[in-house]
C-alpha cells in the first residue's frame, strides 16, 4: 500500500476513528486503526467491538492499493505533530509502515491487517433519513439524561422511536427523563424502536458536527448503522427493556409556572452555590408572580434568590436537584419554559416549545 | 401535653455479659477491668463484688484487696458493643426517639408510643421482659415525666427494677432523698448545701431562690427546678447515624454455608428494619468476616441508589458473601453486615426498581409482626431463630 494523504484530512479522520480505539487492551490489534486504500479512497477502520467506525479520506492519492494495521496512538501522534506538512506519504514495507513528510520519516511496526475484526458497512437501504443538525440538537437534549451506572433497566442508552415523519428520542436515569422530538427527511421506510448506546450518540455528535444534509439510519436486529457524508458509524444496540416511560410523564398538572429560560438557569446556578453533598436540593417556592429559590448547606451557609414568573396557582414549595434543572435548561433554546407540578413528592414536567419535554422527580428536603 | 420518658439502664452490664458468655461465673464476684499490674481500674463490678465495697472507676488493686476472691475479667469492648447494639435494637421497636448514653443506658421518649404499646409503665415492663427473653440480661427501667426523674427512678431500686414516678408522686418520691441524688450535685456542692443545713431534697425545695442564686449562681436556680422535679430537656436522638450494623461472634467457628447465609439474612433483616425505623436509606453495604485465626476481612459494595428495602440489601449482602465463599471459604468465628452512606429524604425516584412496591409491602408487614412478636415473629425463609445464634 502506498498513499499520499492531505495531512488535515487524515487528522480529521484519525480524530474520529481514534476516539473509540481502546487505550489499553489485552489484544494489541484493538489498539490499532486499519487503513484500507482502494480505488480513489483511503478508509480508516476502528472498533472497540461494541462500536465501530469507517472514515473515508478522499483528499488522497492512492499510488498502490493495500492495507495496513497501525497502533492508533502512534499514528495519531505523528499526524498531529506534522501540521507543517501539506501531505504525508504512508507506505507499507513488510510488517513495517513508513510515514514520510518533506523533512520527516517515521517507521512504525504494525500488525497483520488480516487479524483485525470485521467492521460492518452500510449496505442496506436506510430506514430513514434525518437532518444532521436536527439530530445533533436532539442528541444534545437527551444524551445527558442517560444512566451512568448499572441499572435494572436498559437505560444506559437513548431510546429511538421513528414513525411516519417523526423521530423521538427518550433518555432517563431513573430520576429524570428527557424527551426530544424532531422531523425526519421524508417518511420512514420502516418504524424503528431501539436503544442506542450513549457512546454511539457522542460519536454521532462528533461525526455530524460539521456535516450538512441528511444522515442515513438503519436499525437491524442487534445493531444500528449511521451514514454521514464521510463516515459510517456502527454500534451494537443496548439489549433489554426500556422502561414504560409514558407512565411517568404527568398527564395533568395542578400548577404551571412560566419563566424566562436564561434568567431561571442563572438563578438556579446561584442557588446551587450553597448546596453540598448532603443537601443537594434547592427549594423552589412559587408564590404570586415570584419564584424564590433557596438553599442551605449545613455549616456553610444559605442562599435565597428570586425570579419573576407568570403564575396564578396557590403557593407551592418543591425541592429539586439544581444540577438536574441546569442540565435541561442549558440545552433549551426557547425563551420561556413552562414548569408543571402536582406535589412535592410527585414528578414535575418542564416543557420548552413542542419539541422538548423533561420530567424530573423532586428532592425530599424534609 | 405531659411527656413519658423512660430511662433504661442495663444492670452491671459488662459483668452481666461476661456471666452470660461464661456460666461458670454465675454467683461469683466479678470485676471487669485491666489487671492491677497494668494499673487498671474497674469498669464494672458485679453486685456480689459491690457488697464488698468495690465499684467502677476504683483501681483494680484496691478492689481486689477489698474482695480477694473476686474473678478479674479483662474487658472485651467489641463484645459489649455487640450486645449493646442488640439492646438498642430492642429499644427501637418501642420508640424512634432514643438518646443513648454509652452502651448500656438510654433515654426513650415514649409519649407517642401509647397507641401501639399501651401506657408507659406497660412499655417499660415489655422492654424489660423482651431484654430478659431475647438477651438473658436484666435492665432497670425508670418511668417518669422527664429525663431527670426517669434516671433517678431507674437507679432507686436497682437491679432489675421497674420504678414509675407519676406527676402525683413526684414530690413524695423526691422529698426524702439526699441532695446528692440530684444530677449535678457532687461532693463539693453537697458539703456546701450541708453547711446551709440542706440535706434532703425536701429541704432544698423550700430554700429561697435568692439564697440559692447568691450561693450557686445560675446553677442554683437549676437545682431548685430539679428539686421540684422539673426538667424540660428533650430526648435528643442520636446524631445522625453514620452506619448501622449487626455482627455475631460464634462460640465455636461455624463452617456451614447454609447456616452462615441464614445468620447473614437475619442480620440484614434487622439492619434494614433499623434503617426503616430511622427513616434512612443506605447506599453502601458491607460484610465483615473473621476466621478462627482472627484474620478479619471486609467486603463492600455501593449501590447506584440508596435503599431501605430488605430484599434489595440482601441481594448485595448475599452476593458479597457468595463471592467470598466461592473464593476462600473457611470456618468463621464472626460474621456481620452493615450499611453506611445513609441518607434521609434526598432525590426521589422516578422509575423505582422492579418489584420495589411489592417488596416494600412485604417489609411493612414483617416489620409490624416483628414489633408485635419480637424474635418469634415470622420472617423470611432460611433465617434462623435468635436462640440458635451464638451458642
Amino acid at each position: 500500500m502506498k498513499v499520499v494523504a492531505q495531512t488535515a484530512a487524515l487528522q480529521e479522520a484519525l480524530n474520529l476513528a481514534g476516539s473509540i480505539v481502546a487505550a489499553r487492551s489485552p489484544k494489541p490489534v484493538l489498539q490499532c486503526v486499519k487503513l484500507v486504500a482502494k480505488g480513489k479512497i483511503l478508509t480508516l477502520l476502528a472498533t472497540d467491538l461494541e462500536t465501530s467506525v469507517r472514515c473515508q479520506v478522499t483528499a488522497v492519492q492512492i499510488e498502490q492499493e493495500g492495507e495496513a494495521l497501525l497502533p492508533a496512538d502512534r499514528l495519531n501522534g505523528i499526524v498531529r505533530e506534522s501540521t507543517d506538512e501539506e501531505t504525508l506519504t504512508i507506505e507499507t514495507e513488510k510488517e513495517a509502515v513508513h510515514v514520510r513528510g518533506a523533512g520527516s520519516h517515521f517507521k512504525i511496526y504494525g500488525y497483520d491487517p488480516g487479524e483485525y475484526p470485521e467492521v460492518a458497512d452500510f449496505t442496506a437501504e436506510p430506514d430513514f433519513q434525518v437532518d444532521a443538525g436536527v439530530l445533533t440538537v436532539m442528541i444534545n437534549r437527551t444524551l445527558f439524561a442517560t444512566a451512568k451506572a448499572h441499572s435494572h433497566y436498559a437505560i444506559s442508552g437513548v431510546q429511538w422511536e421513528a414513525t411516519g415523519k417523526k423521530l423521538q428520542l427518550v433518555a432517563t436515569d431513573g430520576h429524570r427523563l428527557a424527551q426530544a422530538k424532531g422531523p425526519l427527511m421524508g417518511k420512514a421506510a420502516a418504524d424503528v424502536r431501539a436503544i442506542v448506546p450513549g457512546k454511539l450518540m457522542s460519536l454521532i455528535q462528533r461525526a455530524a458536527a460539521d456535516s450538512e444534509g441528511g444522515l442515513d439510519v438503519k436499525v437491524g436486529e442487534n445493531q444500528v448503522l449511521i451514514r454521514t457524508p464521510r463516515a459510517v458509524l456502527v454500534s451494537a444496540l443496548v439489549q433489554g427493556t426500556f422502561p414504560k416511560y409514558a407512565d411517568v410523564i404527568p398527564k395533568d398538572v395542578a400548577f404551571t409556572a412560566a419563566v424566562n429560560t436564561s434568567q431561571f438557569e442563572h438563578r438556579v446556578r446561584q442557588a446551587a452555590l450553597l448546596t453540598n453533598e448532603e443537601s443537594k436540593g434547592i427549594r423552589l417556592t412559587f408564590k404570586g408572580q415570584e419564584l424564590t429559590l433557596a438553599s442551605r448547606a449545613p455549616e456553610s451557609g444559605e442562599a435565597e434568590v428570586t425570579c419573576p414568573i407568570q403564575y396564578d396557582g396557590d403557593e407551592v414549595s418543591i425541592g429539586f436537584n439544581p444540577g438536574f434543572l441546569v442540565d435541561a435548561l442549558k440545552v433549551i433554546d426557547t425563551e420561556e419554559i413552562h414548569l408543571g407540578m402536582n406535589a412535592s413528592n410527585k414528578p414535575a414536567v418542564l416543557k420548552a416549545g413542542n419539541d422538548f419535554l423533561y420530567v424530573l422527580m423532586p428532592v425530599d428536603l424534609s | 401535653m405531659a411527656r413519658w420518658i423512660l430511662h433504661v439502664d442495663m444492670d452491671e452490664f459488662f459483668a452481666a455479659v461476661e456471666r452470660l458468655d461464661n456460666p461458670a461465673l454465675a454467683g461469683k464476684a466479678i470485676l471487669v477491668g485491666a489487671s492491677a499490674r497494668e494499673r487498671g481500674v474497674v469498669a464494672t463490678a458485679s453486685y456480689e463484688a459491690r457488697k464488698f465495697g468495690c465499684h467502677s472507676a476504683m483501681p483494680t488493686g484496691e478492689a481486689l484487696r477489698l474482695c480477694p476472691h473476686a474473678v478479674l475479667v479483662p474487658p472485651r469492648h467489641g463484645r459489649y458493643e455487640e450486645v449493646g447494639l442488640q439492646v438498642r435494637e430492642i429499644l427501637e421497636r418501642f420508640s424512634p426517639a432514643i438518646e443513648p448514653l454509652g452502651l448500656d443506658e438510654a433515654f426513650l421518649d415514649v409519649t407517642g408510643s401509647g397507641r401501639l404499646f399501651g401506657p408507659a409503665p406497660d412499655i417499660a415492663a415489655n422492654i424489660k421482659a423482651t431484654i430478659r427473653r431475647e438477651l438473658k440480661l436484666t435492665a432497670s427501667v425508670g418511668v417518669a415525666p422527664n429525663k431527670f426523674l426517669a434516671k433517678l427512678a431507674s437507679d432507686l431500686r436497682k437491679p432489675d427494677a421497674l420504678m414509675v414516678i407519676t406527676p402525683e408522686t413526684v414530690q413524695a418520691t423526691l422529698d426524702p432523698l439526699p441532695v446528692r441524688k440530684i444530677w449535678g450535685v457532687g461532693p463539693a456542692a453537697e458539703a456546701q448545701l450541708a453547711a446551709m443545713g440542706i440535706r434532703t431534697i425536701a429541704q432544698l425545695r423550700v430554700a429561697g431562690e435568692a439564697t440559692m442564686e447568691r450561693r450557686f449562681g445560675q446553677s442554683g436556680l437549676h437545682l431548685l427546678q430539679l428539686a421540684r422535679g422539673e426538667d424540660a430537656r428533650p430526648v435528643v436522638m442520636d446524631e445522625r447515624a453514620k452506619s448501622i450494623s449487626q455482627e455475631v461472634t460464634f462460640a465455636t467457628d461455624l463452617a456451614d454455608l447454609r447456616e452462615l447465609r441464614a445468620v447473614l439474612l437475619r442480620q440484614t433483616e434487622q439492619v434494614a428494619r433499623r434503617l426503616r425505623r430511622s427513616g434512612l436509606r443506605a447506599k453502601t453495604v458491607s460484610l465483615k468476616l473473621r476466621s478462627g485465626d482472627f484474620v478479619t476481612r471486609t467486603r463492600s459494595h455501593t449501590l447506584e441508589e440508596p435503599t431501605d428495602v430488605t430484599d434489595e440489601l440482601w441481594s448485595v449482602t448475599g452476593m458479597l458473601f457468595d463471592r467470598w465463599w466461592a473464593a476462600e471459604a473457611c470456618p468463621l468465628r464472626l460474621i456481620g453486615m452493615g450499611v453506611s452512606q445513609l441518607t434521609a429524604g434526598g432525590q426521589l425516584t422516578l422509575l423505582p426498581p422492579p418489584h420495589r412496591e411489592k417488596r416494600q409491602r412485604l417489609d411493612k408487614a414483617l416489620d409490624a409482626l416483628a414489633d408485635r412478636f419480637g424474635p418469634t415473629a415470622p420472617r423470611r425463609g432460611g433465617s434462623p431463630r435468635q436462640d440458635r445464634e451464638g451458642d
